[in-house]
């Protein structure tokens, strides 16, 4: 057990923070999810890439700076410790781009890593159907072979952001006599493709930050086949544990929400009564078990050991204890909780309202807590699945 | 950086774990409670941890320990958790060795031979555990050591029949003081504490899996029922997260973290809240044959309820925690 950081990770770390306080906007952008925001926040992904901040990890000839793991860690610590912005692009960096680096042909990579890297190209999510949510595998959108590519009938949504994206990835029928598993293939699409229609659909706090995507005859070319046709089941589960693991929610994002839970308790002594007190007390201890066992979790990656299905404890971890830091703010802001936008007695512009309704998607969204319990269950501790 | 144990940690841990699967069967712990007020006859997996240097690992290899730390002790103390150790491990090993060992006192080449055990008193809770040779005992911020056979005990009855307890009256003898950092023993039991009961949750979640697939009703095992399930992931989300911040606790007391006494608290309130839901979520898992003395789980149940509260309850140390954090 060695838990410290040695002279390159600490000087990482330093630059990271400087560079940082020197870019990082003074007054918060106005919601990624509205149209206005995106733009903004597109604006700020370019000035992370102009850096090469904008995806530590990759390797440079994609922007990255070939960051280890433990540096990637420590860049997401800073990140969030410095309040910086939402990141519009995770949809793509985070969950797209792993799969293009583990199934992606070269083309792939050269076509489509750079621009995602810089922000100028952002990636929706197009897994869930009207009827195919928990129950991905009930997909009906399908993709038809015809000359040079696919012709692709169907309806996603919940896209993240998908109005305001210019692609989208995500599973499609491709061998309509195959049934749930099987016959699925991972395509990519732009979103202002002919047959493509994109609807923007607000979310719980009323940013438009849901879309529905239609397809009604739409082409996607034999090149944005990701991984081998009816094979896009193995390569949608390669995400789902980079998502429910670590990249999607790092220690950072919640070691930062407690730290301005702790503020906030400064700033409001008289509403912190011991009750109060205890619940912010567990809220850190939580997040500092998440940070330590993240620690653990690194390790066994970079030994090469599997996460798999354990991925799904960190899910339901980290969702939940975000809802709980979120319900222990509203609970101190008491009446106050309920103002928001520009009202002028509101706090920190109802930004604990508008953090508790996000939280409260953290255990739907990535897999719902309750199918995450069952991967527990079932293949964690082994208990019958029927 | 690197949170992971060391293979000599690993192997050390499975040594003694294969010993226990072999020596420390459930009819052992049973045949503790069915003697309740004798001292254990048998000494011979004491003796054999001993042997193995378990009992003398925290002192200097000068006095005849291995020198090695909290986090070298923390995987043994795991298992002896799993298979409900009713020995003094942790008042003997973690707490009271390094005391002897630092205060040059002469008992501890017998301590750590297996000889004799320790337990630990505070004057603040007169109720101590008399099942051992010695009593290192607090006394207005100082050790003494004593022996059992001197003080005058007036036996207690723990909800855990395993547990040999009484209330005991001294008197401090100058000569019999010891030197020593008081806060830092507490530490390092508070830590020893938390790994048992992480392991005595390990072994109620697998007792229960174990149990809800062979168990059938509606034509089908219980453990098939998410209702079930679900119960059972919460266990193991908790024991998976406490794991690592007990671990992570006695790395610090290894590396005289100033914060040290904070983690320690974290991995108690922790190491015992997942032991507690464990007992709650296994016993409700099991149904009525968990609730009878006749099925061993009680004697897991009882002895988490009884050591979930020693060296402070998680409201305590989560209130430590609060205080450095300045609520
Ligand atoms: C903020 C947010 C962003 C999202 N972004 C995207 C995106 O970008 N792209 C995308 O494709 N999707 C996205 N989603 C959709 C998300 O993946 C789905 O909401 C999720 O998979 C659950 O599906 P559902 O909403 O249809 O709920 P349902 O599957 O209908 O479930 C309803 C309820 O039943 C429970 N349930 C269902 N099956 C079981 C079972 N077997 N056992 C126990 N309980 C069960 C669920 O847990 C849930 O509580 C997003 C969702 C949210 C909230």
């Amino acid at each position: 057990m060695d838990l410290t950081w040695n002279a390159d990770e600490d000087q990482f770390r330093s630059e990271v923070r400087t560079w940082l306080a020197e870019n990082v906007p003074a007054e918060p952008l106005p919601s990624g999810d509205t149209e206005v925001g995106f733009r903004l926040h597109q604006q700020w992904e370019k000035t992370l890439f102009d850096s090469r901040y904008s995806v530590v990890s990759w390797p440079e000839q994609y922007g990255g700076r070939g960051a280890s793991l433990w540096q990637w860690l420590i860049f997401e610590e800073e990140y969030y410790r410095a309040g910086a912005p939402q990141r519009v692009s995770q949809n793509g960096i985070f969950l797209l781009a792993p799969i293009l680096f583990e199934f992606g042909t070269e083309a792939q990579k050269q076509r489509y890593l750079l621009p995602m890297a810089e922000g100028i190209e952002q990636w929706g999510q197009g897994w869930s159907e009207p009827n195919a949510g928990s129950d991905l595998a009930g997909i009906k959108s399908h993709a038809t072979k015809v000359d040079g590519g696919w012709r692709v009938n169907g309806q996603k949504t919940w896209t993240t952001r998908g109005a305001f994206c210019t692609h989208l990835f995500g599973l499609f029928r491709t061998d309509p006599d195959q049934e749930r598993h099987r016959g699925l293939t991972y395509l990519m699409t732009p979103l202002d493709a002919d047959g493509v229609t994109v609807r923007g659909v607000a979310r719980l706090d009323g940013d438009e930050g849901f879309a529905e995507v239609f397809f009604e005859d739409a082409f996607v070319s034999d090149d944005d086949v990701l991984g081998g046709v009816d094979e896009g089941w193995a390569v949608a589960m390669a995400t789902t544990s980079s998502e429910r693991g670590l990249t999607l929610r790092s220690p950072g994002r919640f070691v930062a929400a407690v730290e301005r839970l702790r503020g906030l308790a400064a700033r409001y002594p008289e509403a912190v009564d011991a009750r109060i007190a205890d619940a912010i007390t567990q809220a850190w201890i939580d997040a500092q078990a998440y940070q330590v066992s993240t620690l653990r979790t690194v390790t066994k990656m970079l030994d090469g050991e599997s996460v798999g299905a354990e991925s799904s404890l960190n899910k339901i971890f980290w969702s939940e204890m975000d809802v709980r830091i979120h319900e222990i703010a509203l609970e101190l802001l008491g009446a106050r909780g309920e103002l928001i936008d520009d009202s002028p007695d509101a706090v920190d512009a109802g930004g604990w309202m508008k953090g508790f309704q996000f939280a409260l998607s953290g255990p739907i969204y990535a897999g719902t807590n309750e199918i995450q319990r069952n991967i527990v269950s079932e293949r964690v501790l082994g208990l019958p699945r029927r | 950086m690197r949170f992971a144990f060391t293979e000599d940690q690993l192997l050390f841990t499975s040594a003694v774990a294969d010993l226990l699967a072999d020596k420390y069967p459930a009819e052992r712990v049973r045949a503790a409670w069915d003697t309740p007020t004798e001292a254990p006859d048998d000494r011979s997996v004491w003796q054999q941890l001993a042997d193995m240097g378990v009992v003398g690992l925290l002192a200097p290899e000068s006095t005849g320990g291995m020198g090695l730390g909290a986090l070298d002790l923390h995987g043994l103390l795991v298992e002896s958790g799993r298979v409900a150790m009713t020995e003094p491990i942790v008042e003997t090993a973690a707490v009271a060795v390094p005391v002897l060992a630092a205060a040059g006192h002469s008992a501890l080449a017998s301590v750590i031979a297996g000889e004799q055990t320790v337990a630990v008193g505070f004057a603040d809770d007169p109720v101590v555990r008399v099942d051992t040779d010695l009593l290192l005992l607090e006394h207005g911020g100082t050790w003494y050591l004593a022996e059992t056979a001197a003080v005058t005990a007036t036996p207690q009855t723990s909800v855990d029949g395993s547990r040999r307890l009484a209330s005991i009256e001294w008197t401090p003898t100058p000569g019999h003081a010891l030197p020593g950092d008081i806060a830092a023993a507490r530490d390092r039991a508070i830590v020893a504490q938390s790994a048992q009961l992480v392991g005595l949750a390990r072994h109620l979640l697998d007792e229960t899996v174990a149990y809800v697939q062979v168990r059938e009703q509606f034509g089908k095992p219980v453990g098939a029922q998410q209702a079930i399930k679900h119960k059972l992931a919460d266990v193991l989300l908790a024991v998976d997260y406490a794991g690592p911040m007990v671990a992570r606790a006695a790395h610090s007391i290894d590396e005289g973290d100033p914060d040290a006494s904070v983690h320690a608290s974290m991995a108690k309130c922790s190491a015992a809240d997942a032991a507690k839901l464990a007992v709650r979520h296994g016993l409700q898992s099991h149904g009525a044959i968990a609730y009878t003395v006749e099925y061993d789980l009680h004697m897991w149940m009882k002895r988490v309820w009884a050591l979930a509260a020693q060296w402070g309850t998680s409201a305590e140390h989560r209130d430590r925690v609060r205080q450095h954090l300045g609520l």
